[in-house]
C-alpha cells in the first residue's frame, strides 16, 4: 500500500487472464461516450455553465430555474441536512449567492450521476450497494477535505466519483457482476490486482476514459484517474491533495465491506496517520461518523442504499478476529505448557525407572558378608547406569574370586551388557574354578549374541588370603597394578576384550601379594586424572600408590574416596576401582 | 569428527578425521555400515584420529564382524599413535588387520 509514482502501471496488460481479459480490452479500447451511460443532458448543461467563468451568476440561475424539476430537486438538496444551511433557500437565485457556481456545480454533478444510473443499468450488478459505497467515499472525502483545508463539497464529488469508472468496467462485462460481491469483501489493494487480473483493466483507468467522455471538471478527473497510481511529482499540489483523499476514502469505504476487517481497519487507520496525521483515536471519531454521515447524504441526493453498516460492528467484527488471534495464542502457550509438563513427567518416570536400574545394578555388586578377605571395591557411574562392574566372592575352599570389567560405550545399552556379564561371572563362578575357562565361557557367550560391536574388558582370578597367591586373566583391560617388596608391577592383558572373536587365546599369570596389594581400575580414573591435568595420570597414579601402601588397610580405599571426591564435579566417565590387600581381613565396599 | 569416503582400488576407503566418542561414533556406525553395505573391501584410515573411545572402537568391531560374515576384507589404515594405543592396550592390534600405508596392501 502507499502512494506509488510508478507509472509504468498505467500499462495495460493484454496477456493475462484469457478470453475474458481480451474482451474487456476490447470493450474498453472501442468504448465511445455514447456507450457510457449518458447523463441527462440538461444537467450537463448546467455542470458546464458552472465550469464557465464566463457565465454570471444571473445567467445561471436563469439557466437552472428553465427547468423546474432540477430547480425543485437542487432546492430540496441545498435545504436538507446534509447541507445544514442555518436557513431555507427557496430560490435558485439565492442558492447560487449563498452556495457558488462551485457548490452548485458539484450539487448539478451529483445530481447527473445519480439520473445517469438506473437501477438496472448493468444486469445483475447490484447498483444500490454500488451507492452505499460511494456515499461512504464522498462523505469521508469530505470529512478529509475539512482536515486538509480543501474545498470540502468539492471532496465529496471527488468521492462520489472516484469509483465511477468500475461501473464501466462491469458495463463492458456485465457476465462478470457476479465478480462485484467478491470485490467487495477485500482491500482496495487487493480489489486493484484482481481487476487487472479478471478485466485487464482496472477502475481508474477506466474512470479516466469516462470522465474524458462526459467532460468532467479536470480536478475530477484527476482523482479518478490517479487515486490509486500516478505521477505525483508533477502533479498539481491540490490534484494530489484530491488523490490522496481519494485513496483514503476508499480504504475507509473498504473497513465497511471487507471480510478481513481487522487487517484492513489496521492499514486504514495506517494510511490515515502516515497521510493525515490522524491519529488512532481521530480516525475512530471519523470512522464511527461514517454511517449517520452517509444516511443524510443518500437522503439528500434522493437514493436508496441497503441500511448502512455501523463502525461499532465493524469494531465487533475487528474484534473478534483479534480474540481469535489472541486465543490461539493462549491455545499454544497452553499447549506447550501441557507439551512441557508431560515431558517433565515422562522425565520423571524414566527417572525413577532409571534408579530403579540402578538399584539393581547395586545389588549386583558383592555384598561384604561372607566374605572374609581383605579385598574391597568401589563403583561410581557418571550416568545413572553404569557399564562398569566388579565382584568378588569366596569359595568353598576359602579363596576369593574376583573380577573387575569394563563394557563398551556407556548408558542403558552398557548397563545391560554389564548385568549380563555380571551374572554370568558370578553365577559360573561357583562351579568353575579355572578363571581361564570360566571367561573363556563368558567370551564365547558374549560373541553369540554380539550386538553393535560391544565388548567387555575383563579382569577375572582367584586370590588364596592364606598365601597372597594370585591367578590373574586379563581380557584386553587396564593393566593390573601390584606392588610387592616395594616394587610396582603391571600385568597387561594378554587377550583381547570377551565378545569380538568366538576364541581369544586367554592365559593366566600368576604372581604373590603377600604384604603387598594389588590394584585393578578401569580407565575412568586415568581420564579423570587427565582431564583435571592433562598428562598428569602417571604422575597422579603412582602418587596414589604410594599413598595406598602407606596407610593401614581399613583406611586404603576410605583415602581413595575422598582423594576421588575432588574429581566428582569433572568426572565423565564410570570409575570402578578394586583393592586387594595382600594380607586377610574384612573386606570393604564403597560406592 | 569428520569423515571422508574414497575408492583405492577394491577397497572403499573412511577416513575418519578428529574424535571418535560416544557422541560421534553413532555417525560413524552409520557410514560404515552403509558402505559395507556395497560390498567392497574395506579400509578404516585412522591416521587423523587424534581421540578413539571403547563406543568408537566398538564401531570398528562391529564393522569387522559384519564384513567378517559377508566374507569382505576390513583393516585399519595408517592408524594414529593415540589410536593405536587404545588398540594395544586392549590386545585389539591383534584382532584387526593394520596396514601402515596402501603399499603394505597385497
Amino acid at each position: 500500500m502507499g502512494f506509488s509514482t510508478d507509472t509504468s502501471l498505467y500499462v495495460i496488460n493484454h496477456d493475462i487472464n484469457g478470453m475474458s481479459v481480451a474482451k474487456t480490452q476490447h470493450a474498453l479500447e472501442n468504448l465511445k461516450p455514447t456507450d457510457l451511460p449518458t447523463p441527462p443532458q440538461a444537467e450537463i448543461r448546467i455542470v458546464q455553465a458552472c465550469s464557465d467563468e464566463n457565465v454570471t451568476s444571473k445567467q445561471l440561475a436563469t439557466l437552472i430555474s428553465s427547468d423546474p424539476v432540477i430547480t425543485a430537486e437542487l432546492l430540496r438538496m441545498v435545504n436538507s441536512a446534509f447541507y445544514g444551511l442555518s436557513r431555507e433557500v427557496s430560490t435558485i437565485n439565492h442558492a447560487v449567492t449563498i452556495l457558488g457556481q462551485r457548490a452548485l456545480r458539484n450539487l448539478a454533478l451529483c445530481l447527473s450521476v445519480r439520473d445517469a444510473l438506473k437501477d438496472d443499468y448493468i444486469h445483475g450488478f447490484k447498483i444500490e450497494e454500488y451507492w452505499e459505497d460511494a456515499l461512504r467515499r464522498a462523505v469521508t472525502a469530505r470529512a478529509l477535505g475539512k482536515i486538509a483545508k480543501l474545498d470540502h463539497d468539492e471532496c465529496f464529488t471527488i468521492g462520489l466519483l472516484q469509483d465511477f469508472g468500475m461501473l464501466a468496467v462491469f458495463h463492458t462485462q456485465p457476465e462478470l457482476s457476479h465478480l462485484w460481491e467478491a470485490y467487495r469483501k477485500i482491500d482496495p489493494e487487493q480489489r486493484y490486482k484482481l481487476e487487472q487480473k479478471d478485466f485487464g483493466i482496472t477502475h481508474d483507468k477506466a474512470g479516466l476514459m469516462l470522465g474524458c467522455a462526459w467532460e468532467l471538471p479536470q480536478e475530477l478527473i484527476s482523482a479518478m484517474a490517479y487515486h490509486h497510481h500516478g505521477d505525483y511529482k508533477n502533479m498539481k499540489p491540490q490534484d494530489l491533495a484530491y488523490c490522496k483523499i481519494a485513496l483514503c476514502a476508499d480504504w475507509v469505504a473498504a473497513v465497511f465491506t471487507a471480510e478481513e476487517k481487522a487487517d484492513t481497519l489496521k492499514s486504514c487507520k495506517k494510511l490515515l496517520k502516515n497521510i493525515f496525521k490522524i491519529s488512532e483515536d481521530d480516525s475512530d471519531s471519523l470512522l464511527s461518523s461514517i454511517a449517520d454521515e452517509v444516511s443524510e447524504a443518500a437522503k439528500a441526493l434522493g437514493l436508496n442504499v441497503p441500511s448502512s453498516i455501523k463502525y461499532e460492528d465493524v469494531m465487533r467484527e475487528a474484534n473478534k478476529h483479534l480474540a481469535d488471534e489472541t486465543l490461539s495464542y493462549q491455545e499454544l502457550t497452553w499447549r506447550l505448557e501441557k507439551t512441557l509438563e508431560e515431558r517433565d513427567k515422562l522425565s520423571a518416570e524414566l527417572h525413577k525407572e532409571l534408579e530403579l536400574a540402578r538399584e539393581i545394578q547395586r545389588s549386583l555388586l558383592p555384598d561384604v558378608n561372607g566374605v572374609d578377605s581383605c579385598i574391597c571395591g568401589m563403583n561410581i557411574s557418571a550416568k545413572e547406569v553404569s557399564g562398569d562392574f566388579y565382584d568378588f566372592f569366596t569359595l568353598d575352599d576359602g579363596r576369593i574370586y574376583f573380577n573387575l570389567a569394563d563394557v563398551s560405550g556407556k548408558g542403558m545399552n552398557a548397563a545391560l551388557l554389564m548385568v549380563k556379564s555380571s551374572s554370568l561371572f558370578h553365577c559360573l563362578g561357583k562351579t568353575i574354578k579355572d578363571p581361564v575357562q570360566l571367561m573363556n565361557i563368558i567370551n564365547a557367550e558374549l560373541f553369540e549374541t554380539s550386538t553393535r560391536g560391544m565388548f567387555v574388558t575383563m579382569v577375572g582370578g582367584i586370590y588364596t588370603p592364606e598365601t597372597g597367591d594370585v591367578t590373574l586373566v586379563n581380557a584386553g583391560h587396564q593393566p593390573v597394578i601390584y606392588i610387592k617388596d616395594n616394587s610396582l608391577n603391571e600385568i597387561e592383558a594378554d587377550a583381547p576384550p570377551l565378545g569380538i572373536l568366538p576364541n581369544i587365546g586367554l592365559s593366566a599369570t600368576t604372581f604373590n601379594i603377600k604384604d603387598g596389594f594389588m590394584f585393578i581400575y578401569t580407565d575412568g580414573l586415568p581420564e579423570l586424572y587427565d582431564k583435571a591435568d592433562p598428562g598428569s595420570s602417571t604422575h597422579e597414579m603412582i602418587t596414589l600408590f604410594n599413598k595406598i601402601k602407606s596407610l593401614p588397610r581399613g583406611d586404603r580405599i576410605k583415602m581413595v574416596t575422598s582423594e576421588l571426591k575432588r574429581y566428582e564435579k569433572i568426572m565423565h566417565d564410570d570409575l570402578t576401582i578394586l583393592l586387594i590387600d595382600g594380607c586377610k581381613s574384612k573386606a570393604l565396599i564403597h560406592g | 569428527m569428520e569423515y571422508n569416503i574414497s575408492k583405492n582400488g577394491t577397497y572403499s576407503v573412511i577416513m575418519l578425521e578428529g574424535e571418535v566418542d560416544l557422541y560421534c561414533s553413532p555417525d560413524a556406525r552409520k557410514i560404515i555400515l552403509k558402505e559395507l553395505k556395497k560390498g567392497d573391501d574395506m579400509l578404516i584410515d585412522l591416521s587423523k584420529v587424534s581421540y578413539i573411545d571403547s563406543s568408537g572402537i566398538a564401531c570398528l568391531v562391529e564393522g569387522y564382524q559384519v564384513a567378517n560374515k559377508n566374507e569382505i576384507k576390513f583393516a585399519l589404515l595408517g592408524v594414529s599413535q593415540g589410536a593405536m594405543n587404545v588398540l594395544k592396550l586392549a590386545r585389539l592390534d591383534n584382532v584387526f588387520t593394520i596396514y601402515n600405508s596402501f603399499d603394505d596392501i597385497k
